[in-house]
């Protein structure tokens, strides 16, 4: 037989021009199992929409087959990146990280409307990278909130409703401690990362995880001088931006002496436990490799805990949803209903779609506004028949696209971390 | 047959005029649509119609037909044997948008169903009446109803159900010259040439497949479900035919052999016995009374042929446990190594253990061990050799041992494909199972269907030279 052989140019071990890893090309055999769980594929049933079609578009880059041209960027950027098609690939192809360098490729090329440049050149560029600036950033939106018909406004211009819509709420800044201390015996010292979005709109779910925290046995302290752990910066093609703010983090960190590092951000904490890869080149690899192996997720540290005694019962129903960067991206599947479970009469409901993309998908609404939009319909109008008291979901992001959603739907029922939840639970009150 | 420049406005012109509203022309865009689940091959197509009713697939191969370009149907992309690999510069026109069904009709169990429609939805689909689609490819959650027809897909429960032509009544054909006509139908038989029957499995050569009409199964009242461990190969081969030969048709018969075996439960700890040299999963189904006995039967039989253990199941979790590795095993398979070459024909179940033994020995030869899980039941084979395509010459080494392996089936009395289909992968093959008579009245047959040979050419049948060439 005369079967050439027509992938020569993947040359294993080397970056290829579409910028994923040839190895990680290579490895995908094209048998479309993601597509069943791909939430762009199911909307849209079109193979550019799909995981595979996706590697397809790099491979054909890659091999030189195709330019890298604004359609090919198109394509990365209609990715969600939920890695919902991680978890179910049977060859382990490693579509996130994949995804994540094309984007970084795709910059190059990729064409948006000036709005929605403008934007992310504010938000990724000027907003996260201090503390202050974010600061900043939350004042002028205080302002801008005060402004008449600004929704209308907003409604005009490419990408920003969505956008308006989640930054619009307002957020909620309780005051946090610096350190709180068991009264019984100490399991060891956990240190909380306070973030970026969650710290201006999300202080109650701080709050409450250092308070179970404590529950739980552990010394809880939370630097004031922490900040963006640029987990959007790597999601979104700034993998330099990424690894700058990263390093401060774990510089930052690890001078605390934590025994574990705890968040509460389902996306943070990928690519938190993904330090170790993304600082591999970096003059703070090793302490990356430290940070990297000390992270982890509220809901791991809570379940991996001694069940905490006289929990006090919760009558409600809640229905929980599953952010994708906590059961495909750090594989925690079912975290959030298990935990809930030891709350006595709390009725729990994980619908069939849980673990589905609600199109919030980091500043996704910003570059795809009608497909995260649909999503976030089909998701709600999946829950609604649950007729649930709250919704749950453990990521700042999904959080503000839900409420988004509620609030168009003038449901006014609490949409929280599930943590807070819990800690309603707890004796102490 | 490719497109010249100055055509291909002329054409992308034709496809809009006809109504169509999504064509792919960007080289980005139609190298998506390059290759399927075929390791094999990949050619670049001009155009990409996606059609969105079956109007479009019409003028689009209309429009074929006034340029002369070779095009090829799509559902899924999940076949392996190359099926939807477009010709270079000709047009792939997309089905996988027409999955709607059309028309469920509980009292005849028949839906008419679009080609795009997945296996498994449309299972789903007609559950609330007690009754699915029986056929289920391995890829049955993310494969079409149009593709399995094109293929004739087979899958585990196929055994006692019979592969996917028992399940077809009845089809809508575009002609690959753009005529429509309906094949089959809800009547249980017709006179005249069975073209119904010719089309399935004719691997999109011989028109586009717009319409299904699929039979639906009622669902069984009861299930069991048998997990059975032998020291040998031997054995287990010989229980299998035994059951066969007592009458018992079970809906599942499906083997696996020890290096799948340890590959299943080194990754997935699905709690299979480690020390077996074969496992046999058998499932039978029907009424109460008749699937205890049956089951009762089964065990007998294999305990006759020196079974080590015998796991019976009877309810859905039980059941679910069982078949949990031998749904797993491709997934554990793939993490041993990253890619590998999946075959597929069917030997006389009596000479299992013979070419299963030359199986092994031919892998060996050239480096790598072979995995088998398979239909046991009807002797269809799929031996599995995984590689690393980084490894210097794996990837040669493994086209090589399949070559030989798919001859010793042959002259085992075997033939070449159980349910992946001909397509690239076994086309040049063809002339080890069929004399050039045999051949010379296929390419007249398809000549008939397609005159201007523009639906899906190069596929099924051998290339004229090649085919001569491997017949020495």
């Amino acid at each position: 037989m005369d079967h050439q052989v027509k992938v020569a140019t993947l040359i294993p071990g080397q970056r290829t021009a579409a910028g994923p890893l040839a190895d990680d090309i290579r490895r995908c055999v094209a048998c479309g199992i993601c597509l069943t769980v791909c939430p762009t594929y199911q909307v849209t049933l079109e193979e550019w929409q799909s995981p595979r079609g996706r590697i397809a578009a790099m491979r054909a880059v890659a091999e030189g087959r195709a330019p890298l041209n604004e359609r090919f960027a198109a394509f990365m950027y209609d990715c969600l990146a939920c890695r919902a098609c991680e978890a179910v690939c049977p060859s382990g192809v490693p579509f996130g990280r994949m995804v994540e360098a094309a984007r970084v490729e795709a910059e190059r090329v990729v064409r948006r409307p000036l709005t929605v440049r403008l934007s992310r050149w504010i938000l990724l560029n000027w907003a996260l990278k201090s503390r202050r600036r974010f600061a900043r950033f939350v004042r002028l939106l205080d302002l801008y909130r005060k402004i008449p018909g600004r929704r209308v406004l907003a409604g005009i211009a490419p990408g920003l409703k969505m956008a308006e819509a989640q930054f619009g709420q307002a957020t909620d800044r309780v005051d946090l401690p610096e350190r709180l201390t068991p009264a019984g015996p100490v399991a060891g010292r956990a240190v909380l990362l306070t973030g970026c979005v969650m710290d201006f709109w999300f202080r109650p779910a701080h709050l409450a995880t250092a308070r179970t925290l404590v529950a739980a046995g552990y010394e809880v302290v939370i630097p004031r001088d922490q900040w963006c752990c640029g987990a959007l910066h790597f999601h979104n093609g700034q993998p330099e931006n990424g690894r700058r703010l990263a390093a401060d983090l774990v510089r930052t960190v690890l001078n605390y002496g934590p025994d574990v590092i705890v968040t509460n951000s389902a996306g943070c904490g990928s690519v938190l436990k993904e330090y170790a890869e993304l600082l591999a080149e970096t003059p703070g690899a090793e302490a990356a490799v430290e940070f990297g192996r000390r992270v982890r997720d509220i809901h791991e540290v809570l379940l991996a805990a001694p069940e905490l005694p006289n929990l006090r019962p919760v009558r409600r129903r809640v229905v929980v949803e599953n952010p994708c960067h906590l059961v495909h991206a750090q594989r925690l599947a079912g975290v959030t209903r298990q935990l809930l479970g030891r709350v006595p009469e709390l009725e729990v409901i994980e619908p069939r779609d849980a673990n589905r993309c609600c199109g919030a998908a980091g500043i996704f609404g910003l570059e795809r506004p009608d497909m995260s939009a649909r999503l976030l319909n089909d998701k709600l109008a999946a829950l609604e028949p649950f007729r649930p008291d709250e919704i749950v979901s453990a990521n700042p992001g999904c959080l503000l696209q839900l409420r988004t959603g509620a609030r168009e739907r003038g449901w006014n029922i609490p949409i929280r971390h599930p943590v807070e939840l819990f800690a309603e639970g707890l004796a102490d009150g | 047959m490719t497109v010249q420049i100055h055509q291909r406005s002329a054409v992308l012109e034709a496809f809009r005029a006809a109504g169509i509203r999504q064509v792919l022309t960007d080289p980005v865009e139609v190298a998506i649509f390059a290759k399927d689940a075929c390791p094999l091959d990949q050619a670049m197509p001009a155009f990409v119609v996606v059609a969105e009713s079956a109007d479009d697939v019409v003028a689009a191969v209309r429009v074929c037909n006034r340029f002369s370009l070779p095009f090829t149907a799509r559902g899924a992309g999940t076949g392996i044997s190359g099926g939807a690999v477009p010709v270079e510069g000709g047009v792939v026109i997309s089905l996988a948008k027409l999955n709607r069904i059309l028309e469920v009709d509980p009292e005849n169990r028949c839906a008419w169903v679009g080609p795009g429609l997945v296996n498994l939805q449309l299972s789903e689909h007609v559950r609330p009446y007690g009754l699915h689609y029986a056929p289920d490819p391995s890829s049955y959650m993310v494969s079409t109803i149009g593709g399995n027809v094109a293929e004739n897909a087979g899958g585990p429960h196929c055994l006692a159900y019979g592969v996917t032509t028992n399940h077809i009544l009845g089809l809508e054909l575009v002609l690959p010259t753009g005529e429509v006509v309906t094949l089959g139908g809800k009547a249980a038989e017709y006179p005249g040439f069975d073209l119904r029957g010719l089309v399935v499995g004719s691997e999109g050569t011989l028109g586009i497949v717009t319409r299904v009409l699929v039979k639906l199964t009622p669902n069984p009242p009861e299930l069991r479900t048998l997990l059975i461990s032998f020291r040998s190969l031997a054995d287990a081969a010989a229980a299998v035919s035994a059951v066969i030969a007592a009458g018992v048709i079970p809906v599942a018969l499906e083997m696996m052999d020890r290096p799948c075996l340890e590959v299943i439960e080194e990754y997935v700890h699905a709690g299979y016995p480690a020390d077996a040299e074969a496992v046999l999963i058998v499932e039978v189904d029907g009424l109460p009374g008749k699937v205890a006995a049956e089951a009762e039967q089964v065990a007998q039989i294999a305990r006759a042929h020196n079974a080590v253990e015998v796991r019976l199941a009877t309810d859905p979790e039980q059941r679910a446990r069982l078949w949990f590795g031998r749904r797993a095993a491709f997934g554990a398979i793939a993490k041993l190594k990253p890619n590998y070459y999946l075959h597929d024909f069917v030997v006389p179940r009596t000479r299992l253990v013979e070419v299963l033994t030359q199986i092994r020995t031919i892998c060996e030869k050239y480096g790598f061990v072979p995995l088998n899980v398979f239909h046991a039941g009807d002797g269809n084979l799929h031996p599995l050799i995984v590689y690393d395509y980084a490894e210097a010459g794996a990837y040669e080494r493994a086209l090589r041992a399949g070559q030989e392996i798919i001859r010793v089936c042959i002259a085992a009395g075997g033939t070449l494909s159980g349910e992946h289909g001909i397509g690239i992968e076994k086309r040049d093959l063809m002339p080890l199972v069929f004399s050039p008579e045999d051949l010379a009245a296929m390419r007249r047959l398809k000549r008939a269907f397609d005159p201007n040979n523009l639906a899906n050419p190069d596929k099924l049948l051998p290339l004229e030279t090649a085919g001569q060439e491997a017949a020495h």
